[in-house]
């Protein structure tokens, strides 16, 4: 399948000169990281990282390699071989930015871009748009529709809404700070979840705790990491595909174990 | 009218995911229509049947098959479609009464609950491998097909 795409890619002009095979291999490893980063499954981050070498002329042998935290591009030019390794060690979500990558390497294969204009454009999508109010909001609505989902009444769900909003806002202010690794955030995450809807609910009289705690531990709930293994595993990429199920199932123990303990102490 | 309720729930609930994970705006009413369209799914198949797991498989698999059709129209990673719209399948439910019973010591419960939430997470697991694999094979095909017609046209050189 692979040289069937190689012969359909247009081929742009050969790197000139030393510098120029340093940008390539630059912009390739930017866009890999980028992907990685931002939670592309890992056949997309491979695929681009080839895509991108691949499309100037006179580079042969470019392989990609990538696992579920690491990325690395290494071929050969005029017998000299570059490469270039990646650490990602943060992985979070942004779709946004995924989408703008892979439109960009779609475009840079293409020959639309210089190596210098891709480079900016580059800098530019990973410096991109953080959108926190509107992930606070999406996280809050989230919540309150779940509710809604799980038969709570509509005051459950207007409670849920700002349960789920403010968790979310600590959480991140908390994760932006300090670096708590996954397993420890979704444990102060559930956490402050279920403190948040006990005191909300002890307020009014009547409110199921149940349905409040379910709708708003819902946005962290690993249904991401679950799905992007699952597609990892249907890839081919076993390695990373198993280390995704596991971490989500962590996760999920983890936001467990927050919301078990407050509810422990409560009763 | 129940239905159409669960129909603007649902699709309230994949919207909010959409912005959580900053999806790209022009594309969220469509991740819209197809969360809110599986929960639907879910919902018929669990009315008629009695059975969860089918409900669930059979909707994940919708969901899926829909969010790879996007993709391809639009050219756009498949990520951005079916991830919203999975995550309101998830059995949040599941994880918190299995915690909860634990927490009470039923354990009998507990342990029921947890099996139930296992089986739910396979069978979206499930879902989603069908329906990628219909279309990682429809990919094939349509590789293949440039080079059976270039052969075709030589032959009749």
């Amino acid at each position: 399948m692979k040289k069937n795409d190689q012969s359909l890619l247009v081929k742009n002009e050969a790197p000139s000169d030393e510098r120029e095979v340093m940008l390539l291999l630059q912009i390739c490893s930017d866009a890999g990281a980028l992907l990685l980063r931002n939670g592309a499954e890992i056949y997309r981050v491979e695929d681009t990282m080839e895509r991108i070498v691949r499309s100037r002329k006179e580079v042969i042998n470019a392989d990609a390699y990538s696992t579920f935290n690491v990325c690395m591009v290494s071929f050969n030019r005029d017998g000299k071989i570059y490469s270039d390794i990646r650490r990602v060690k943060d992985r979070s979500t942004n779709l946004y930015i995924v989408d703008q990558v892979n439109s960009f390497s779609r475009d840079f294969c293409n020959g639309k871009y210089s190596l210098e204009e891709a480079l900016a454009i580059l800098q530019k999508i990973g410096e991109g748009r953080s959108g926190k109010k509107l992930n606070t909001l999406g996280a809050s609505l989230a919540s309150a529709a779940f509710t809604g989902l799980v038969r709570g009444s509509p005051l459950e769900m207007l409670v849920a809404f700002f349960v789920g909003g403010l968790s979310w806002i600590i959480y991140m202010e908390v994760s932006s700070r300090k670096n708590l690794g996954y397993f420890l955030g979704n444990f102060f995450s559930g956490l402050v979840v279920s403190l948040l809807s006990l005191a909300l609910t002890s307020l009014g009289g009547n409110l199921n705790i149940d349905t409040v705690i379910i709708g708003a531990m819902m946005p962290y709930l690993p249904g991401f990491s679950l799905t992007n293994a699952i597609r990892d595993l249907m890839g081919g990429d076993t390695t990373s595909g198993l280390t995704g199920l596991t971490q989500a199932i962590l996760t999920t123990t983890a936001l467990a174990l927050g919301v078990a303990l407050v509810l422990e102490l409560s009763l | 009218m129940n239905y159409l309720l669960e129909f603007i729930i649902g699709m309230l609930a994949t919207v909010g995911f959409s912005y959580a994970f900053n999806v790209p705006k022009r594309i969220i009413s469509y991740n819209g229509l197809s969360g809110a369209l599986g929960r639907v799914i879910y919902l018929l198949i669990y009315h008629s049947s009695g059975n969860m797991y089918r409900a669930t498989l059979v909707s994940a698999f919708a969901v899926t098959f829909l969010g790879e059709a996007y993709a391809r129209t639009f050219k756009m990673p498949a990520l951005c479609f079916t991830i919203p719209s999975i995550l309101c399948l998830c059995p949040g439910s599941g994880i918190y009464y299995t915690m909860s019973y634990f927490v009470e010591n039923k354990n009998d419960l507990a342990v029921s609950k947890l099996l139930e939430t296992l089986v739910i997470s396979g069978a979206i697991a499930f879902g989603i491998m069908l329906a990628s694999a219909v279309f990682k094979a429809m990919n094939r095909i349509k590789a293949k097909m440039p080079l059976i017609e270039k052969r075709q046209g030589r032959l009749r050189k």
